[in-house]
């Protein structure tokens, strides 16, 4: 008679962290492996067979972590992207902190060499911690292996709470490979010395902003990222209507506000519609939602301040608000969903019934007024009816992402989004080649929705590489290329600041869209004119795999309204000056 | 006296980034630091790190963002610290002298998460 063995198979740390991510409830990982994190792949093997998790692999890891992020923004879960150590790490650099600037909750999983190795300039060894330190909302180095777990979940619970961020999990190979005598799985989360934000209002300051914005003569309301994060269009919605208050946001709140509501006036800023701009010039009453006041929503402070404006902030973060350099009237800190509805209940509680007649129809003037300057059709392709043409197209519920640059550009003042949380683009660091990954992203957290890039040539050619993902996995997206043959955007500051000395900045005829992306087995279009762009659209609507439409644009067309670096909102340009505007 | 302001960080030490962090926070701000020292204050790592920060403009954008840095739980500033002098372990010559900085009673702010706090 034999004997009979039980065999008990001693977890590794690599298991731990795919039954972590398992246990957070991840479905997707955005990766390239290589030798420090393919303990991890090992493991993830069986997951994948199972179908509990799902791989895609990418092109390159900046492609890895700009996936994630697209995949966060549009599902609102954290993305998740994993890389090898030294050049694979140092690679999801660019894409983390596009995550970190636009407050989206990343988390990535980074193998490191051996602890033994670590300091001794070893093969493709890094200092992630070193770097990662500056450009993600944390980053930790595992010590033990018994330590994975908790911070995994720490990981998952740092990126989504207060201000949502990307955070890095390195892991050293020696403890992927490490056995562990038993699982040990935490319920909460430990981190010390980290609070998230919360919301405190004083029911007092709701009832002095309430009375601010019903006495207003000219309210207005900003919008900003957090009204997107914290899912908040119907309580704006519903405050706007109450108060008859115009609305205009910033890049990353228009996401928020579906266009076709008529008080919505557009982006305010440095690319943002004149009109926006002048209603916040205007204004005798702001409510900022969610919102940082960058540089690029308000080059110049002096905009907001002076002239006797009320101002009201609602922030997730007070240091943010600290830091500016405005006195706000009020300041409600605390989730944007939360007091807005706050604020919602307060005018419903007082009942007053506002008449906004003349400013709204100052409104509307601005808008009829700049429209002349805008929509301009004199031959070619023009940028917002290219748009226009996409938007009559495409489903109301179609996701856009786009890259950086001149098309950047025309999305923000003529993209029309109709649903909320459908357009995403990279708003704090202006990261060129975030388009294409992120939409692979998007359309893996939304596959019922059609998910389009809108990028321009040279943001495509930064990671256009990750085409072959999109083909490979079946993930049918489309990618419109405003070709102008240069890098547009900063052609233009030549144009207009540096004297019209152009450098560095224009392409040559290398590169066939068509053929570049039936190289890679996706479809190709080159388009010439509306009607052609229109049926383009409507077959790579039916095309089951990705597809690439190029649309040819005047290399001379500008990017406009713009404001000069640093200038004020009434310092709009609003057509070209070479052509005698 | 220290020129500028000093800074109480109180921190949870995990590994030594947190000194990097802190450190950085004043660098990416473009502030110089004239000296710093810090200790354990527990078993649990709790940290109290002393910072001797110029004058700038940039000052309290670093002190906020310091008081919203992972691991940190609380920054206080002090308006002035005075110095103790010690001989330093090689002994010698009279430039070798360790100086601690002391805050001394004039704590005008206290930072933590968001919210004012001591």
């Amino acid at each position: 008679m034999g004997e009979f063995y039980q065999v008990v198979i001693m977890p590794t740390g690599a298991k731990l962290v795919v039954e972590a991510l398992r246990r957070e409830g991840v479905k997707v990982v955005f990766g390239i492996p290589g030798l420090s994190n393919m303990p991890i792949y090992d493991e993830l093997l069986d997951y994948l067979v199972n179908e509990e998790i799902k791989h895609v692999l990418m092109r390159h890891e900046q492609g890895a972590a700009h996936a994630a992020d697209g995949y966060a923004r549009i599902s609102g879960k954290p993305g998740v992207c994993t890389a090898t150590s030294g050049p694979g790490s140092m690679n999801l650099v660019t894409g983390l902190i596009t995550a970190y600037w636009d407050n989206s909750p990343v988390v990535a999983i980074t193998g490191q060499v051996p602890k033994s190795y670590i300091g001794r300039k070893s093969f493709q060894e890094a200092d992630v911690v070193g770097v990662m330190q500056h450009i993600a909302k944390y980053v930790v180095q595992i010590k033990d292996v018994g330590e994975i777990p908790l911070w995994i979940k720490n990981a998952f619970y740092l990126a989504t709470t207060g201000k949502p961020g990307p955070v890095v999990v390195d892991i050293p190979r020696d403890l992927l490979n490490a056995k562990v005598d038993r699982e040990m799985w935490p319920e909460e989360p430990k981190v010390l010395g980290y609070k998230p934000f919360k919301t405190i209002v004083n029911p007092a300051d709701v009832v002095k902003a309430v009375k601010i914005l019903l006495e207003a003569e000219r309210p207005l309301i900003l919008v900003g990222s957090g009204v997107f994060w914290s899912d908040a269009t119907e309580e704006v919605m519903k405050l706007s209507e109450l108060l008859i208050c115009p609305i205009i946001s910033t890049l990353l709140g228009k996401a928020a506000i579906p266009h076709d509501y008529p008080l919505y006036l557009g982006v305010v800023g440095y690319y943002g519609r004149a009109e926006a701009n002048n209603a916040l010039l205007e204004a005798d009453a702001v409510l900022i939602v969610g919102a940082r006041l960058s540089d690029r929503t308000l080059p110049s402070y002096s905009d907001l301040i002076g002239g006797g404006k009320k101002l009201i902030m609602i922030n997730i973060d007070p240091t943010d608000v600290m830091k500016l350099p405005i006195k706000f009237d009020v300041e409600l800190y605390g989730d944007a969903k939360k007091v807005l509805n706050m604020l919602v209940e307060g005018i419903k509680e007082i009942g007053v019934k506002v008449s906004r007649v003349s400013w709204i129809s100052r409104v509307k003037e601005l808008k009829e007024y700049y429209s002349k300057y805008y929509y301009v059709d004199d031959g070619g392709l023009r940028p917002w009816k290219v748009l226009k043409v996409i938007r009559e197209v495409v489903p109301s519920d179609s996701i856009i992402t786009t890259g950086v640059g001149k098309h950047q550009m025309w999305v923000t003042s003529f993209w029309e989004v109709l649903k909320p949380r459908t357009l995403i683009t990279s708003g704090g660091m202006g990261t060129m080649g975030f388009g294409l990954p992120a939409a692979i992203g998007a359309k893996i957290a939304r596959p019922d929705k059609v998910v389009i890039n809108l990028d321009g040539d040279g943001s495509f050619l930064m990671t256009m590489n990750n085409l072959a993902t999109a083909v490979d996995y079946n993930i049918p997206i489309i990618t419109v290329v405003f070709d102008n043959r240069s890098l547009g955007l900063v052609r233009q500051v030549q144009e207009l600041f540096f004297r019209g000395r152009v450098v560095g900045v224009d392409f040559g005829p290398s590169t066939d869209y068509v053929k570049l992306a039936e190289s890679f087995g996706a479809v190709g279009y080159d388009v010439t004119d509306y009607n052609d762009l229109r049926e383009s659209l409507k077959k790579a609507l039916n095309d089951s795999v990705a597809s690439v439409i190029r649309i040819p644009i005047d290399r001379d067309e500008f990017a406009l309204p713009q404001l000069p670096p640093g200038g004020s909102l009434r310092e709009v340009i609003l057509c070209d000056p070479r052509k005698g505007c | 006296m220290t020129r500028g302001r000093v800074v109480r960080v109180v921190c949870h030490y995990r590994d030594a980034s947190i000194l990097e962090n802190l450190v950085s926070t004043f660098r990416k701000l473009l502030v110089d630091i004239e000296w710093f020292y810090g200790r354990m204050v527990d078993e649990n790592g709790l940290y109290e790190v002393y910072l001797g920060v110029r004058e700038s403009r940039n000052f309290l954008t670093a002190v906020l963002d310091l008081s919203t840095t992972i691991n940190v739980q609380s920054v206080e500033v002090f308006d002035k610290a005075d110095f103790s002098s010690h001989p330093s372990v090689d002994g010698g010559g009279t430039a070798e002298v360790v100086k601690i900085y002391i805050p001394r009673g004039s704590k005008s702010e206290c930072y933590s998460w968001g919210e004012k706090c001591g």
